[in-house]
């Protein structure tokens, strides 16, 4: 419990420097996100440089703005979409860009190495502009087992402004939980730690209120036990009496 | 259920009535609430990562156990056969690539699904002898590519393996593919390893040690041609530039008994079915260079195995191989007691009989076969060990309008032919020969269509043993008319025939007072009327237009001679001589003669 | 608020929480060597579409039927498949089922109908025609208990599919 305590400090104190160093910058990304609006799009991608600065919206909610799915194509050509509204996890996108400079290293990572750790329950989602404005071919080398889309959509959605750039999602809210730019995969993992208020991602050490397994071990008898006595799904037994409309089949 | 796992139970249920009674929770919301996680739970056990490497996932490769939810390979659970069991029949397929057991390329797994009504019921390979333990019929699952006319199917029984695409392994599959590539590393003993040569996967294609070729006898080696593998009931090749060829069965064995691929050569196809639907046959060819050497090898189920080879398979194929005249070899070459020929021995299937042949090949006498009555007769005067020699022709239908066949004959001695014979097949006369110099003078009597006609029996020796004689008749409506005879005696051959023939033999023939006749008949004329005349040992034989046949012997022979003969005064005989009282006598044209 | 996928005459209007995929693989060239050598001329293996529907991560390599995924599938999950077959198909007994359905109820499903028997799911699987083209539906429920809810959701996707006569 007192570890518990520790830890929740550092996260607190990290969130301040955090909240500080976004304020000292947030009048300089203003001055760039209007030069942005009137830059030629398929110009020279937009490289943020300046200090790291992560925009939480709320540690450990997501009160932020809402969401979008994901629709594109993936490096092979598949049409794909992929969903960070209503879904139970949650997902980091990454937006990136081939011309990048500070994109190198966040590239290099998933080529050799693949996607990084971010947590059990974060989805890191990979993205690019669409191939109008990227080449699959030079994107083609990043490792496989990395989920990866080419959409300019979501660039619009979620009003990116330029790469590299990290937006945290909530899937069961549908709220940006987190977002802001990184130099590296270490501080994007603080991003995620802020966005979700789960330290473990940071220290390893998983805070969150696990089932304990004899509740598991538990649940999974009870399924067995009630198949073995004749309950199977879809009996009216499992459902309360004012839902059993609402679980009428079509 | 065990005691303490009823008790257990029991424990169990009272915890859950407690939770699900309790004030906090419903049953309702409970379920409501909590994802069931005992499905997922119960995969845990499929987490190969955490499993200790074992010598069996070396040889079975990953997820080998029956919990792991794959279906079982065919081969495990079929004798070792990789095909698809009774009752089942392929339903799909899918392919795993960079297989390191199709050497990189891509691996196809055939599904064999159920027949709907096949008695399979699901389970799993738990033998002790095999780490396949996966799934049997369970899997009601089908991939559709193959059989697509077949809309009732039950779960997969088993997977048969191979790396050839399987719209090219049978043709009832479609080429519309689907990829699997986490499969690619299962296997089982009973199929091949790593990156075998493309021989045994061919032989895994036609099923392994479980198909009709059976284990292996003599793993791959190399050919001059290529390569080839010895198995119990077969051969597999693999032979430039047809590709995958194999000789199965009783033709097997007599490519084995020939001396295999360094005598004969090799198949440069499969084993075929002969046009009668009945025998088999393949081709070996020794080819050397630019030369080919054939060998026809044959396998009939009355007959047995033959072959043909050489100037015998050059002649064989002339006459229609085993549809013509001869049939179907039914041994191999065989030589001769002083090894100076070979032959090969022959048996044709007719409609109500077996006919049988030969074909010789003697450096003198050349390549020659006969068969039927021919073959039968020239065997029963012992064939090429007897006194008619080698076959020199091959049967031929015989002049003129009474049918039948002949072939001709060669005795050599010393290396040289000593002289001919022929053997005369008639269904009227019958099956007989005509030796040397008899034959010699009944062909320059115009053989079956001279004057003596076809021969009705074989040489014979005279009661005195002085001579040997052939008799011969003529053929007229099916009717015989014996017609004459021709004997050899001191080396020359004469022929007797017609009326002279006729009284000869009346007159008790050699052992009668003419004896032997020493001339042929001759053409003559007393004055202005034409005679025929025939001498013999002791007299003569005239024929005129007064009487066709007058026999003259001894002392009133001499007597007539000794008046001139027919140009004498006495003139052509009009009778035979007639002893009465112990006087012979006859009568001419101009007078008579009597002899005390 | 529903997401459009769209590709190769494949057209699935996915309900919120559900995300998808349309493939179609490039051939792969048999290398069946003996069969080169003798100059014989082996066909290439015929690739059409598949398209997986889930409400799930799906992982970025999954094989046509789900190999990769399924393993993957929660007790409230469900992987949609649909693949195409060649044109070759149309017209057989196996293929004969017109239409693609479009309410499958828990009994269409069986806890043995997967073509890799995970311990607590069940499949469906129906060989079909639609728009003159030939498909699979294969579907695998992430628990047999919870098909009464699950086959709400799959139903839900399953009219938001729309296939067009021609693969584009």
């Amino acid at each position: 419990m007192l570890i518990v305590l520790i830890i929740g400090c550092v996260v607190l104190v990290l969130a301040t420097i955090f909240v500080t160093a976004l304020v000292a910058s947030y009048a300089q990304l203003e001055r760039r996100v209007e030069q942005l609006s009137s830059a030629d799009e398929r110009s020279v991608p937009i490289e943020l440089t300046t200090q790291p600065a992560a925009v939480p919206t709320g540690v450990g909610g997501a009160s932020g703005r809402a969401a979008h799915d994901l629709s594109g194509i993936t490096l092979g050509g598949d049409a794909r979409t992929i969903a960070t509204v209503g879904v139970e996890h949650t997902t980091l996108l990454a937006f990136l860009s081939s011309g990048c400079r500070t994109c190198g290293r966040f590239w290099e990572t998933l080529r050799s190495e693949g996607p990084p750790s971010i947590g059990p329950t974060t989805r890191l989602v990979v993205l690019t502009k669409g191939p109008d404005e990227e080449s699959p071919t030079d994107l083609r080398r990043v490792a496989d087992g990395v989920d990866f889309i080419m959409t300019t959509e979501a660039w619009h959605d979620f009003e990116i402004p330029g790469t590299p750039f990290f937006v945290l999602v909530d899937g069961p809210t549908g709220r940006v939980a987190g977002e802001g730019t990184a130099l590296g995969w270490d501080e994007v993992r603080n991003l995620v730690a802020l966005g979700l208020g789960d330290a473990s991602i940071l220290t390893g050490v998983d805070t969150s209120a696990m089932k304990p397994s004899s509740d598991a071990e538990r649940e999974s008898m009870v399924d067995q036990i009630l198949m073995d006595a004749g309950i199977f799904p879809g009996d009216p037994s499992l459902y309360p009496l004012d839902a059993d409309a609402a679980n009428h089949e079509d | 259920m065990s005691d303490a796992a009823a008790t257990g139970t029991t424990k169990l249920l009272r915890r859950i009535g407690d939770a699900l009674g309790g004030s906090r929770f419903s049953r309702r919301g409970f379920l409501g609430r909590v994802a069931v996680v005992g499905s997922a739970i119960s995969l845990d056990p499929i987490n190969f990562a955490t499993r200790p490497a074992s010598a069996y996932d070396a040889v079975c490769g990953p997820a080998a156990d029956c919990a792991a939810g794959y279906s079982v390979f065919c081969c495990t659970i079929n004798n070792g056969g990789n095909f698809c069991p009774d009752g089942s029949f392929l339903g799909g397929w899918w392919k795993a690539d960079n297989a390191g057991f199709c050497c990189g390329g891509p691996r196809y797994y055939l599904d064999c699904n159920v027949s709907c009504g096949a008695g399979y019921t699901c389970g799993c390979e738990t033998s002790p002898d095999t780490c396949d333990n996966r799934k049997i019929a369970c899997n009601q699952f089908r991939y559709g590519q193959c059989n697509l006319e077949i809309d009732c199917y039950g779960p997969v029984l088993c997977r048969v393996i191979t790396c050839t695409p399987p719209w090219v392994f049978d043709s009832a599959c479609t080429s519309s593919s689907a990829t699997d590539d986490s499969t690619v590393a299962q296997t089982a003993p009973c199929l091949p390893g790593q990156c075998p040569d493309p021989l045994t996967l061919h032989y895994y294609d036609l099923g392994g040690p479980g198909g009709a070729f059976g284990p292996e006898v003599v793993g791959v080696q190399s050919i001059p041609w290529g390569t080839w593998l010895q198995l119990t009931n077969g051969a597999l090749f693999e032979v430039y530039p047809s590709g995958f060829t194999s000789t199965f069965g009783a033709l097997y064995a007599n490519y084995l008994a020939l001396g295999g691929p360094n005598a004969v050569g090799v198949p440069f196809a499969d084993d075929k079915v002969c046009v009668d639907g009945i025998g088999q046959y393949n081709v070996y060819d020794r080819v050397e260079g630019s030369a080919s050497h054939p060998t026809l090898n044959y396998w009939h189920p009355y007959f047995g195995s033959g072959s043909v080879y050489g100037k015998t398979l050059q002649l064989f194929n002339l006459e229609d191989n085993e549809v013509g005249p001869f049939g179907y070899p039914i041994s191999n070459r065989l030589y001769t007691a002083d090894r100076s020929a070979t032959y090969t021995n022959f048996s044709k299937a007719l409609e109500s009989t077996v006919r049988s042949g030969r074909i010789y090949q003697n450096p003198v006498t050349g390549t020659f076969g006969i068969y039927g009555a021919i073959f039968d007769h020239y065997v029963a005067l012992n064939a090429h060990d007897g006194h008619l020699g080698y076959p020199i022709s091959l049967p031929t239908k015989c002049q003129g309008s009474a049918g039948g066949h002949f072939a001709d004959f060669a005795k050599v001695t010393n290396g040289e032919i000593a002289y001919e014979s022929s053997i005369y097949s008639n269904p009227t006369t019958g099956t007989w020969s005509v030796v040397g110099p008899i034959r010699d003078a009944w062909k320059a009597l115009g053989a079956e269509t001279g004057e003596l006609g076809f021969p009705t029996a074989d040489q014979k020796k005279t009661a005195d043993s002085l001579a040997v004689f052939s008799t011969f008749a003529t053929i007229s409506n099916k009717a015989i008319s014996s017609r004459g005879a021709i004997y050899l005696k001191g080396g020359s051959a004469v022929a007797l025939f017609g009326a002279f023939y006729t009284l000869w033999t009346s007159l008790d023939g050699a052992s009668g007072e003419l004896g032997y006749p020493t001339s042929d008949v001759t053409s003559q004329t007393a004055g202005a009327t034409p005679y025929t005349e025939q001498l013999f040992d002791n007299g003569a034989i005239f024929g005129s237009q007064f009487a066709s046949a007058c026999a003259l012997s001894g002392g009133l022979y001499s007597e007539y001679l000794s008046q001139g003969g027919p140009t004498g005064s006495l003139g052509l005989p009009l009778t035979s001589e007639v002893t009465s009282g112990g006087v012979t006598s006859a009568t001419f044209q101009h007078g008579s003669l009597s002899s005390p | 608020m529903a997401t459009t996928l769209r590709a190769h005459g494949i057209r699935a209007e996915l309900p919120n929480g559900w995300e998808g995929r349309i493939t179609q693989l490039a051939p792969v060239m048999p290398t069946n060597a003996p069969l080169q050598r003798a100059g014989a001329a082996v066909q290439t293996e015929i690739t059409r579409p598949f398209a997986h529907f889930a409400n799930m991560a799906l992982p970025p390599n999954t094989n046509a039927f789900g190999g990769g995924a399924v393993e993957q599938l929660g007790a409230e999950h469900a992987l949609i498949c649909l693949i195409e077959y060649s044109h070759e198909c149309v017209g057989t007994a196996l293929f004969s089922k017109h239409r693609l359905p479009r309410k499958l109820a828990p009994r269409d499903f069986n806890r043995r109908g997967l073509q890799r028997i995970i311990p607590g799911q069940a499949g469906s699987q129906t060989f079909l025609t639609e728009a003159g083209r030939p498909f699979c539906l294969y579907v695998v429920a992430g628990s047999y208990l919870r098909l009464g809810t699950l086959t709400r959701q799959i139903n839900a996707v399953l009219r938001g599919i729309h296939v067009d006569p021609v693969a584009s």
